[in-house]
Formats: structure tokens, sequence, C-alpha cells
């Protein structure tokens, strides 16, 4: 493998590794918590603990280590319906982030972006923390005023589209759930 | 019963019957859209409009509302990978692939006519299997739920695309988060750390919405496109096409009207478990398996049949034991009872007028709204060609509030967003959420039948009962079969 | 979809804005016009999802509350179910005690959860309202059953039950029960009243307790099943042949597997806010046309005067706590 694809293929896995661990920890985590209930009632969370822990180990490893796909290739075997799959790229638990699209008759939804990885992340973490910034507003404010204002927020902030565009979304997707939920509501005398 | 066909009949065409089924059926439609609104909220809202009101009027407005949930639910599910009811869910995997292509059309049109269809199918076996439904009720016990909870979670070995181990990892996850909550058959209480809103483990409304609407509209947001990613593939034509690939199919249509019903039928098995075991029939039972989850009409067609006709085959129960088939029952006998209805043996003999107005809305109020999705099916395609970057926010909006709308808890949003951001990272790692979906909805079922079973029975419960062994033997067959033809194939083209 | 002429789109903002400011202006004054109770819609919280007996007979009462409180205010019904009862009393519990929020309650039941240390809620401190029934148990076997008396499950080896977890009444009745009697029971658990009857309808459990209303399709209706005596002082008339528990010998039971659907608001209520919510609920509750709806949907009205739903929770306090080792000991 040449240096840049061996880069790029370093890149990709970071955040594939990442995920894999957390999986396991959540597993790990369920199988331990699960030893305190009586034993009925502990039987099949710790079973599925300890299968998916087992499992996701074994995916971690394929996945850190290359080499081992081969020797435990029933860890990359494709499904059922994957049958014609021989124009996606080998190795399934690729991410398709990076922009090859998985097979010729579904459009390539995944496409790249153009963002490198670690630049996708961040945005998720920024809608993720917009989204968390609505719930927070629905907590304390009227739903009317935590919709607009998340909205119209969003719309320009991070899909960069001019104020104009965002303030009419934001109001036009207002007066939607004003009418229908007010409505609704109304509607119970 | 059937004397009063005629009369019935005169009831519902008299004026202003068939305005309150527009209106019902439209508040219907409205409510099975809007992702975390559903069934039993449209009841409860149209409960105190109908106080007061003529009982025949009140079944249509009700009845009219109930009809058009299952197919109100598919629109979203179509044309924006968002399931409106839990129902619906199978209808996205190929639902949205096709609106993804520009064929949103004919996925909406299939959709509409498969569920009308359906719809009616349900309606005829309810009202020809009312004398004997009763031994079919009957003939479920713990060993035939449990066998069908696992047919319908071998539906992730058939369906998972992609790495099957990852599809049982995410399996795994999906069975152990189904275990979260009181348990009656233990009587602990798992994983809710301390809070009471875990109790009754992860609801699935707002699981859905995080899973299907937050997490897509993530992507979609991300991906800067349209949801429809090919050119406008003829609007007129495609929900032509879409309808006669029905009748193309018919075989497969009727196949599935009989699971919806037959499961329908059989109460607490609920329809959330009928869309599945359908979807997985489908792609199973085919020849050609790989295009499901890619666009194929038949992945739309089996859902959506099975999840109307489910409807009637619900009716039984509640209509001979009183016994409530499905959550939309429950409601609807609590309104019957409020409307002084006794639902029940005794309804039957004493108001059988009373049943078959609600038969025949049932059937009327799927067919106004196939005729409305069909119809508006234009309007509706016109939201896959909106840039995703103005419809993102507006699905994360709806969405959230949808989960906030049930029952006004923060909790369902927030479940919401972290299902949401599980579902994105397990599409972009390949992680089956469908595999997920189905384990959460079923795990619960198979786990309390599986130790029912077990305290009466032991073992051999399972296997010494007939239609649960019939049953198991189906569900290996369909698991094995697939590979064991897929091995043969490969043979038989390696041979000169 | 590209934005057309500049100013067009900007009326269109402009006037959406100016419609949703006023409308949220309007609906902002509604709130602030009156000071008196009731000022506003209120809000009836109820812990169970639609269509149980709690939410149909709720509904069923809310015309009448209307009736009898002043300026016929809006009422609209709140399901929150979830918790076991306490999410939805949890959230009457930490709403404004002005009135304008009230939920039902299940007792006995509701006071385990307070009983075993697990509620939030202190239903002594609550503000009780009324009482809508009184729901009447009925012990009923299947017909495939081998048993069919009293003296026959005493005798039995094992006898299978439908319950539905032992933290609810029917639950907790049918445990006491076969406690008392010296039953040896085996508890299959369901997640619902509806599933344990089916199963005892075909036949795979022997015993199915629960109240009259949601058997009597069973045992009134058809004969699915076949009930053997009744939790209350005198005989239910549908079914006069069926002996009271009390008759059988064990009257003190009565008091244990019965329930009530009592309805409360927060803590705290001023006493005349209290004082008119209390009589609409008395002549709601004694209303003779309510009370036919009732009795047509199988159901015992019993109004409460406010001091007897007090003495009644402390009783039913006390009660689950003499049980509480037997509680436990079946929720290991």
């Amino acid at each position: 493998m040449s240096n840049e694809k061996k880069r790029k293929h370093k890149a990709v896995r970071t955040d594939v590794i990442l995920f894999d661990m957390i999986i396991l920890c959540f597993f790990l985590l369920l199988a331990v918590l699960s030893s305190a209930y009586n034993p009925r009632a502990r039987s099949i969370p710790m079973a599925l603990g300890i299968l998916g822990s087992v499992m996701m180990l074994l995916q971690l490893l394929v996945d850190a280590l290359p080499g081992l796909r081969s020797k435990l290739h029933f860890v990359g075997a494709t499904g059922l319906l994957a049958k014609k799959d021989s124009a996606r790229p080998k190795g399934p638990e690729k991410p398709h982030s990076e922009g090859t699209p998985p097979s010729d008759q579904a459009p390539p939804v995944r496409a790249g972006n153009g963002l490198s990885i670690g630049g996708e992340w961040w945005r998720v973490l920024r809608v993720v923390v917009w989204l968390a910034g609505f719930i927070v507003l629905l907590a304390f404010t009227n739903y009317l005023i935590a919709v607009g204002v998340f909205i119209v927020l969003v719309t320009r902030f991070e899909a960069k589209e001019s104020w104009k565009r965002a303030i009419l979304l934001g109001a036009c997707t207002n007066l939607g759930f004003l009418i229908l939920f007010e409505l609704l509501l109304k509607v119970q005398f | 019963m059937y004397e009063a066909a005629l009369p019935a009949l005169m009831v519902m065409l008299a004026w202003p019957a068939p305005l309150y089924l527009v209106l019902g059926t439209l508040l219907g439609l409205l409510f099975g859209i809007l992702p975390g609104l559903g069934g039993p909220q449209v009841l409860a809202l149209l409960l105190p409009i109908t106080y007061g009101m003529e009982t025949h009027l009140a079944i249509v407005l009700l009845v009219g509302a109930m009809s058009s949930i299952a197919f109100g639910g598919s629109i979203p599910a179509i044309l924006i990978n968002t399931p409106g009811t839990p129902q619906s869910a199978a209808t996205c995997f190929d639902g949205f692939p096709l609106a993804q292509q520009g064929k949103a059309g004919m996925a909406i049109g299939a959709a509409a006519t498969a569920s009308c269809l359906g719809a009616i199918f349900g309606a005829l076996i309810l009202t020809i299997l009312l004398p004997v439904g009763r031994y079919v009720v009957l003939a479920f016990s713990y060993p035939e739920y449990f066998m069908l909870a696992l047919m319908g979670l071998s539906v992730i070995a058939v369906v998972s695309k992609g790495s099957l181990w990852k599809g049982l990892i995410a399996a795994c996850l999906g069975l152990i988060l189904s275990t979260i909550g009181y348990d009656p058959v233990t009587g602990s209480v798992r994983f809710t750390f301390g809070t009471d809103y875990l109790w009754d483990g992860i609801r699935l409304v707002p699981a859905f919405i995080g899973l299907f609407a937050i997490g897509e509209a993530i992507d979609l947001f991300l991906g800067r496109g349209k949801i429809a990613q090919s050119p406008y593939a003829g609007r007129i034509g495609g929900i032509g096409k879409g309808i006669k690939a029905v009748f193309n199919h018919f075989g497969l249509f009727i196949r599935c009207s009989v699971i919806g019903t037959l499961v329908g039928i059989i109460p607490g098995v609920g329809g959330a478990v009928t869309n599945f075991l359908a979807y997985g029939h489908a792609a199973q039972a085919s020849k050609n398996p790989e295009g499901f989850g890619r666009g194929d009409i038949r992945g739309v067609i089996a859902p959506e049949a099975a999840n109307d006709s489910k409807d009637g085959g619900a009716l039984v129960p509640t209509l001979l034991f009183g016994i409530p088939g499905s959550l939309e029952m429950a409601v609807f006998l609590g309104a019957m009872i409020v409307l002084g209805l006794e639902p029940g043996p005794r309804m039957m003999m004493d108001r059988p007028e009373v049943v078959l107005v609600l038969i025949y809305t049932l059937v009327a109020g799927n067919i106004l709204v196939a005729l409305i999705g069909i119809f508006g099916a234009g309007v509706l395609v016109k939201l896959t060609y909106v840039p995703s970057t103005l419809l993102a926010p507006v699905i994360f909006a709806l969405g959230l509030m949808g989960a906030y709308l049930t029952h006004e808890l923060l909790a369902d949003v927030i479940i919401a967003l972290i299902f949401g951001v599980l579902a994105f990272a397990m599409k972009r790692f390949d992680f089956s959420r469908i595999a997920v979906v189905i384990a959460l909805v079923l795990g619960g079922l198979a786990q309390k039948t599986f130790h029912q079973t077990l305290l009466l029975w032991g073992y051999k419960g399972f296997f010494i009962r007939p239609i649960s062994l019939g049953l198991f033997i189906v569900t290996m067959a369909m698991i094995v079969f697939p590979y064991v033809r897929s091995k043969l194939l490969a043979r038989g083209e390696k041979r000169p | 979809m590209a934005m057309v002429i500049d100013k067009k789109w900007l009326k269109f903002v402009c006037l959406s804005l100016v419609i949703i400011s006023s409308i949220w202006v309007l609906t902002a004054n509604e709130a602030a016009a009156k000071s008196e109770f009731p000022s506003k819609t209120i809000s009836y919280v109820i812990p169970t999802s639609p269509g149980g007996g709690f939410d149909t007979f709720s509904r069923m009462i809310i015309p009448y509350l209307r009736k009898y409180l002043p300026g016929n205010p809006n009422i609209i019904i709140k399901n929150l179910p979830g918790g076991e009862w306490k999410i939805g009393i949890n959230k009457m519990y930490r709403a404004k005690p002005d009135g304008h929020t009230i939920g039902i309650l299940n007792m006995p039941a509701n006071a385990l959860p307070q009983v075993l240390g697990e509620a939030k809620y202190d239903l002594r401190k609550a503000t009780w309202l009324g009482n809508i029934d009184d729901v009447t148990y009925v012990t009923a076997l299947s017909l495939k059953s081998k048993y069919k008396t009293l003296e026959a499950l005493k005798k039995a080896p094992v006898v299978t039950s439908g319950t539905v977890g032992l933290a609810s009444t029917a639950g907790l009745g049918t445990v006491l029960a076969a406690e008392r009697m010296g039953i040896k029971m085996k508890y299959i658990p369901h997640s619902g009243s509806t599933e344990a009857i089916l199963a005892g309808i075909r036949g795979d459990v022997d015993w199915v307790q629960y109240p009259f209303s949601t058997l009597k399709k069973s045992i009134v209706d058809s004969q699915d099943l076949i009930p053997v005596w009744v939790y209350s002082k005198k005989r239910i008339d549908q079914i006069p042949n069926v002996p009271t528990i009390a008759e059988l010998g064990y009257p003190e039971l009565v008091d244990v597997v019965k329930m009530l659907r009592p309805v409360a608001a927060p803590p705290g209520l001023p006493d005349d806010i209290a004082k008119i919510w209390q009589d609409a609920f008395w002549k709601a509750t004694n209303d003779p046309e309510f009370q036919k709806k009732q009795i047509a949907a199988n159901a015992s009205p019993l109004p409460m005067r406010p001091q007897e739903l007090e003495d009644m929770v402390e009783g039913a306090i006390k009660l689950l706590e003499q049980y509480k080792d037997i509680i436990l000991k079946h929720r290991k």
C-alpha cells in the first residue's frame, strides 16, 4: 500500500475503532450491571452482554488489524441479500463517507461532501449541540419560540443560508406548527 | 347479523355521515403522517367531540380516523425515511430508496393501493371469519407468540445487507436495550438507573423518531443534496406504475394481507411486528432478494398490505371477546364504552348494525385515504426536491416536537436525540438499523413469552404444540433456505 | 426552488410574523385575564394509556365536572402512562397548586411504591377531591381448569394464576388471597389484564382475578370463565349465584382486594379552591345521570367526601405496610 493510501486507511479507521470501543464498553457495562440482579432476571441481559462484547471485540480486532480479516473471515461475511455486491469495495466495514458508491443500483446518498472524516464528525457534533439547545429551549420556553429560534439559527449558521431564507423558513414552519397544534389542541373543548 | 347489512349501508350514506367520514379520515391521515402522533392520540382527541353525538355518526368519525392512520404513516416513511407511526417502519426500507431514485410517486401509488386493498381484504376476512375467529384467537398461546417473535427476529438475518456479523451485533444491541425496565416475569427492574421514566423500558415512539427521522435528518443535513438524487422520473407515470405493481405482484399482496390479518387477530402482537414479518417474508420468498432495501417495490407492497389488513384482523378479538387486538383497539374500546356501547360477545347480537357500520367505515375510510394519497402524491413528491439544508431543520423540529407531544415529557425528546445520533453513527459504520429496530420491538415479547412457556411447560412446550412447532420449522426454513439456494446457485454456476 | 421576487417574500414574512405575534399575544392575554378560579383550561392527568377503566370513566365524568364548576371551564385530558403510575402522579404533584391541574389515582395500588420507598410522592399530602367508583374484583376459573370450587383449590397440588405483576391490586390481591386461603399458587406473569384473561379463557392458567367490569364479558355475556367468588360485602346482581368471599369465610380480604378511583389535586391547594373542586366532585359523582351511565358500564358509583378519602389513604398505607414482607418476597 502506498503511503497515501495507508494514511487514508488510518484516518478512516480511527472513528470506526472509537465507535467499536464505545459499543463494546456499553455491552460490557450492561453485562456487569446485570450481575446484580437475581439469577432469572440476569440470565438474558448477561448472556446478551457477553455475546455482544465478544462479537464486538472480534469486530474491533478486525477493524484495527486488517491482517486478521482473512483469518476471521466470518466477521466480514456479507449477509444473504448482499450477493451482487461485487461493485462494492472490499471490506464492508469501511464507512462510505469517503464517497465510494455502495452499488450501481442505489444512489450515493452518503456521497462525499468534500469533508475529511474529522471535519464531518465536527459538523455532526455541532448539529447535536444545536439539537440539544433546542431541547433546552423547549424546556424553558413555549414550543413555538423554540421551534422558530432553532430553525432560524440552524438554517443561518449551519446551513449557511441567507438571513432572509432562514427567517422565512422559521416563520413558515412556525405558522404551520401553530395552525397544526393550536388548532388540534383548541378542538378539544 | 347479515340482515342488518343493507340498513347499515343506508345509515352510512345518509347525510351527515359522509361528512364525518371525510373529516375523520383527514384527521387520521394528519395524525398518521406526523411522527409521534397516531391512533391513540387522534381517538383521544375526537372522543370529547363525540359526546352527545348519535352513535352511528360517532363510530363513523372514530373509525374513519383509525382507518387512515396506517397509510398516513407510510407517507413520511417514503418521503423522508421517517415512519409516521411505528407500524410503517418497514415501508422506509424500500420506500425511501425509491424516493431517492426519484420514484416517490411510484412508491406512494403502490403504498396507497396495497393499503386500500389490504384493508378491504382484512375487512372481508373479518366478516367471514367472525363465526370462527374464536378458534383462531384461542389457538395462539405463549409458545406460539414466542415463535412469532422468533420469526420476526429471524427477518434480521434475511434482510441484513452488508456484514451479517454487524447485523447480529446490532440485533444484540436491540435485544439488550429491550431488557431495560420492569420485567413482569422476573419481577425485577433492570437498567433504569433509578429513574421512573425507564421503568417501562425504551419507549418505541421516541426511539423510532430518533432512529429514523433524526438520524436521517442529520445525514441529509450534512449531505447538502436533495432527497431525490436522480432526475424527476415522471409524475403520473410513476403513480400509475405503483398501482399496477400491486397487481403485478398480486400473489405477494395476498400472502402479506393474510399475514397481516392473522397477526392482527392474535391480540397483543402489535402492528410494529406485522410489517416486519411481511417484509421478511417478501424478501425471503423472492428469487432475487438483493434488490430489497434498495428500492424494490415489493418491499413497499408487502408491509403496506400487512399493516392495513391487520386492522380488520384486530377487530376480531375486539368484537368477539371485547379484548383489544391492538393499542388503537384498546382506545377504541374505551371510546365505545363512553358512547354507551358494550363491546364483546353480545354486541354482534344486540347491535349488529353498529358492527357493520364499523366495518363499512373501515373500508370506506381506507378507500378515501388511498385516493387522497394517489391524487395528492404529485404535491407530496415535490418535498423530495427541496434542498436538504432547508428540509432537515424542519424535520428536526417536527421530529423532536412529535416526540415531545406524545406525553409532554422532555425525556422522550432526549431519547429521540440519543437514538438519532446512534442511528447516524450506525449508518456511517454500516451497522444495520433495521436489526436494532426489529430487536427492540420484538425483544420484550420474545423474552416474556419464552419465560412464560418455561414456567408452565418447560422447554418441551415449544415443540409439542402443532402450531408452535410449525412456526418454528417455517422460521428455520426462512433462515436456511436463502443460504442453501445461493449455495446451490453458486455450485450451478461453477459447473460448465 | 428559487426565491422569486424579494418584495413579495418580504411582505409574506412580515405578515407571518404579525400573525404569529398577534396570536401569541392573544393567547397570553387569555391567561392573564381572570384571576379567579377557574381562569383557564384545566388539565386532568390520567397516569394510564387511553382506553382503560381509569381513562374511560374519567372521560365520562368530565362533562359533569364542567357542569358543576363555575364558568364551565375547558378540561383537557393528559394521558401520561409510565413507571407504574409514578410518572403521571409526579407530574400532577409538581403542577402549580392553583386548581388547574388534577389527576386520577388508583388506590390502594398507588400506595405500594410509597410503602416500599420507591415513590417521590406522599399520598397523605395530596388534596383529595372525590372518588368516582368502587371496583369489585371477582375470582374466576377457566372452564378447562380441573378445579371448580374453593375446596378443590385448597387441596390442589398447584394452581396456576394469570397475574399482572405483583405490585398491582390484581396481582397483590391474588397473592394475599392465596396465602390466606392456603392455596399453593404458581404465578404466571403477563403484561396486562387482557392477556391474562385470554390465558384463562384458553385454559393455560386456572385462576384469574380482575374487576367485574373487565370480566363481565367472559362470565356473564359468555361463559368462558366461571366466577367462584366476589370480593364485596354483597353479591353482585348480575351473578347472584356467586358467593362473596365473606360468605366463604374470609371477610378481611374484601378490604385488601379492592380498587377505588379517587381524584386529587397537588398538595398545598388553597382551601377556597379545594372547596370548589370538592363540591363539584360531590355533585358530579352524585349526579343521577352520571351514575346511570356508570352502572350501564358495569361500575359501582361510590362518591366519597374528602375526609373519607383521607382516612382511606391512611388505611391503605397501613394495610400495605402489613403485607410489605410478603410483597417483597415475591418481588425477589
